[in-house]
């Protein structure tokens, strides 16, 4: 069914959408960046393609053309898009070598505030099948159980049951209840001042530049807050960063 | 009386000489000192105002100054009213004396507070020899504190080309003899170099025997090479230090010595003009090698080809050598790495390019040329690298770099993508336009609440299993599981039966046996009604199956038939009392 309506979803692109592709490798290999750079986007806002090989091609037309952040940034789209995507992964790793600091980004829990879920290794996907798995060995301790005709192992076969509740029970909560994990933002300028406030009157906390991947976990009017890694944060303008967001790209 | 003015008159004197000595007063640090050796002159004034010493008629002494060290103080006294400020100072000056015989340190005048005063003069004894510990009987020679310890300076060049690299040897030599040993500064100062670049420097320890004596030797060799032509000079090494060993009493002698050398003067001669195309500033002696790290060459995979230049110069001067023209292949910009041969001006320069092949067949990297100038054969040379034959495979994926079409240019903008390891673009439509499914954190109901499915599946399970194994071992269970399902299916077998009353007698009194798990064989209407009443069977629905088995049982002794009718109600009767017990044993029996 995945395959029908992948094939489907290819097949109805127009002729002219590849026409736009051609045109845009051809600027790219003309040394033209600024038109492929056009054109990839023609595809993304005209044709609604967001696939990580589209984003890892503006990454590296950014790249070429000199924007080390923007070029970042679309490496980023692109493995938010698939987290697996090697080749983005890569020009990533190549384009991070070049910024000031190579800065890493910090883990997610620095930012999330929940409580015990904050904490809980599995993820709903993982606890579901967690619980799949439970209860599989509890129906086949009871087979072994009823067919052999035993009595031993009577605490196990009413161990597994409550472990699969409480698996599930996680899952359900963390399905539910938590927070979707925060957004990626690549700072675009040469050098971004972080306030303590929302104010650029206040002294700068510290700077962030070009290329430096933050997390944002609140946006109001031009401003975002932003966490770096080593647990500083601060407020930055909006039109310094580029928040990586899937549906928003 | 005589007396009495003997002694007013040296009062007289001893205060006139107070008076032009006053406040100021000098003192040496030794007086007795080797030729050269540094002692201290400490000169004291103190008053309101007090100016610089004059050390004019010391120097015209033969006395050499060096800059000296100065330090004051100041105390304020209020006594009736007034404030009186006195001010204390004192300088000290590092002095040596480089003739033997004794020496007068003449007065030194200070003026303090308006008026000039002057120190007392000073004799100091300056020795030629110092006294050396215990020596050899045949060793009488005499010894200075210059044989203790020296310095010289020297360049292995005096007349060298603009950029030709230059050797300043520095040696410093400690006599290896009566424990004699030697302090340097911390950090070592190097002389003045302007007009010079300065490369690699180094030092080596070794012993030499000088005049008749053995050194220990230390040597700081530089590499200097000349940035500008003309009259250029390696200023003086100086330093100070201090010289120590023991005397002939064995006790430990210090000197502090002042350590010189004479400047070098280097003549620097302009390289010959005009300079031919693609010099690139690099003079001295260098050689050529170029290597591939691989054998076999494939089509499309690059490999890489490394320059090596190798000689005496400025490693700084030498550029990536010019590449000859080879349209079948693209080179990456080079990776340049420099190494300084240890304790040598030999240098090595090496340049690794990324050499991708973009067409099979046989082919031929031409020689390598590196221009220089060369100071022996005062002229410009060029060194050739040698040529290296390839053979070059067709690469099996013909899609990935080569078969693109076009010409070579084209071919190498599109595989420079590898000069800074920048994954190229995907260029495959079907790859661009998948579409991306990235996966939600949050999961759907249907797949959220699937174990639900699972779990009630498994408890389903368990009881039908359960259910079974009761059935196979808990006869009465069985019985009044099956009771009803037999009982219909009598009844329904009785209303085609030759004699239905005796059929409906045995299904109802073997449902009755079923239910309570008693057996049904030669059950009789009163023992029913027993056994139903202590199973505590309302008396009405008693009263009805009692009546229903001796109507029954009328039927049966009577020898008579029944009609279909009274057979057919009689049933109807025995079924409704049958779905009533049913009901009524088993949420007793439950």
């Amino acid at each position: 069914m995945t395959v029908l309506i992948l094939a489907l979803a290819f097949s109805s692109l127009p002729h002219e959408a590849h026409t736009v592709l051609e045109e845009a490798n051809t600027a790219y290999y003309a040394g033209d960046y600024a038109l492929a750079i056009e054109q990839y986007d023609q595809l993304r806002t005209r044709f609604g393609v967001n696939s990580a090989p589209l984003f890892f091609n503006m990454g590296n037309a950014w790249r070429r053309k000199g924007d080390l952040g923007r070029a970042i940034y679309y490496y980023e789209a692109a493995l938010a898009v698939d987290g697996r995507y090697d080749p983005a992964r890569r020009n990533l790793q190549t384009a991070l070598q070049e910024t000031q600091r190579n800065l890493p980004v910090p883990p997610a829990t620095a930012v999330q505030e929940q409580g015990f879920l904050r904490h809980y290794p599995l993820s709903p996907w993982q606890g579901v099948l967690a619980t799949h798995f439970v209860l599989l060995l509890a129906s086949l301790l009871f087979g072994i159980r009823y067919w052999r005709e035993t009595t031993r192992l009577k605490w196990l076969s009413r161990l597994l049951p409550v472990v699969a509740l409480l698996l599930f029970s996680f899952a359900v909560a963390d399905n539910y209840f938590s927070e979707p994990p925060p957004k990626r933002a690549v700072t675009l300028q040469d050098e971004t001042p972080v306030f303590f406030s929302m104010s650029e009157l206040d002294s700068p906390r510290f700077l962030l530049y070009e290329g430096d991947r933050v997390l944002i976990d609140r946006l109001e009017g031009d401003w975002m807050r932003v966490h770096v890694h080593g647990g500083e944060r601060g407020w930055a303008r909006r039109d310094n960063l580029a928040v990586v967001d899937f549906a928003g790209i | 009386m005589r007396c009495g003015t003997l002694i007013i008159i040296c009062a007289a004197f001893v205060a006139a000489v107070a008076q032009a000595q006053g406040p100021v007063s000098m003192d040496v640090s030794a007086r007795r000192v080797s030729m050269n050796e540094v002692f201290h002159i400490s000169i004291t004034a103190n008053g309101s105002e007090i100016s610089e010493p004059d050390m004019q008629d010391v120097i015209d002494a033969g006395i050499r100054l060096d800059t000296p060290s100065h330090r004051s103080s100041t105390s304020i006294q209020t006594i009736g009213g007034e404030t009186a400020v006195t001010q204390s100072r004192t300088w000290r000056y590092p002095a040596s004396i480089s003739q033997e015989g004794m020496v007068t340190i003449p007065r030194i005048s200070v003026t303090v507070d308006g008026q000039e005063y002057f120190t007392q003069p000073k004799e100091i004894e300056v020795t030629r020899t110092v006294d050396m510990g215990a020596r050899p009987p045949d060793d009488t020679a005499e010894l200075t504190i210059e044989d203790l310890a020296f310095i010289r300076a020297a360049t292995d060049k005096r007349v060298v080309y603009n950029g030709e690299p230059l050797l300043l040897r520095l040696r410093l030599y400690v006599l290896d003899q009566f424990y004699v040993s030697l302090e340097t500064p911390r950090r070592m100062p190097m002389p003045e170099t302007h007009g010079f670049q300065t490369g690699q420097q180094w030092q080596e320890s070794y012993s030499e025997m000088y005049a008749g004596r053995r050194y220990r030797v230390t040597e700081l060799s530089q590499v200097l090479y000349p940035t500008t032509s003309g009259d250029l000079t390696v200023g003086a090494w100086e330093w100070q230090g201090g010289v120590r060993w023991f005397n002939s009493r064995r006790q430990p002698q210090t000197a502090a010595r002042v350590f010189e050398t004479n400047p070098v003067q280097i003549t620097v001669l302009p390289l010959p003009t005009p300079r031919p195309s693609g010099f690139s500033g690099a003079v001295g002696r260098f050689d050529v090698d170029a290597r591939l790290n691989a054998e076999h060459l494939t089509q499309g995979a690059p490999v890489r080809f490394n320059i090596t230049i190798s000689g005496e110069g400025n490693p700084n001067a030498i550029s990536a050598p010019s590449l000859p023209e080879m349209p079948w292949a693209h080179f990456s910009d080079p990776e340049v790495e420099t190494q300084q041969q240890q304790n040598s001006t030999e240098v090595q320069k090496h340049f690794s390019y990324l050499l991708t092949p973009l067409r099979a067949g046989l082919q031929e990297i031409p020689p390598v040329q590196f221009l220089y100038f060369s100071p022996e054969s005062k002229e410009y040379v060029t060194a050739y690298g040698p040529a290296i034959p390839v053979e070059i495979q067709p690469a099996s994926d013909s899609d990935t770099f080569v078969a693109i079409g076009g010409s070579a240019e084209e071919q190498r903008r599109r595989i420079e993508v590898y000069d800074d390891g920048l994954l190229p673009i995907i260029t495959d439509p079907q790859v661009v336009f998948s579409v991306s499914t990235r996966p939600g954190r949050r999961l759907g109901f249907l797949t959220m609440f699937s174990p639900v499915v699972t779990l009630a599946l498994l408890i389903a399970t368990v009881f039908t299993l359960k259910h079974r194994r009761r059935l196979l071992r808990d006869t009465g269970y069985a019985r009044r599981y099956y009771a009803k399902s037999t009982c219909i299916k009598r009844l329904d077998a009785a209303t085609a039966a030759e004699d239905p009353t005796d059929s409906l007698y045995r299904a109802l009194t073997g449902f009755i046996g079923d239910m309570l798990n008693i057996n049904e064989a030669g059950l009789t209407s009163s023992e029913v009604e027993a056994v139903l009443s202590e199973a505590q069977v309302p008396e009405a629905l008693r009263s009805v199956v009692v009546r229903s088995l001796k109507a029954c049982e009328r039927a049966r002794y009577a020898g008579r038939g029944t009609s279909k009718e009274e057979a057919t109600a009689l049933c109807s009767a025995v079924r409704d009392a049958v779905e009533q017990l049913h009901e009524l044993l088993r949420e007793k029996q439950s």
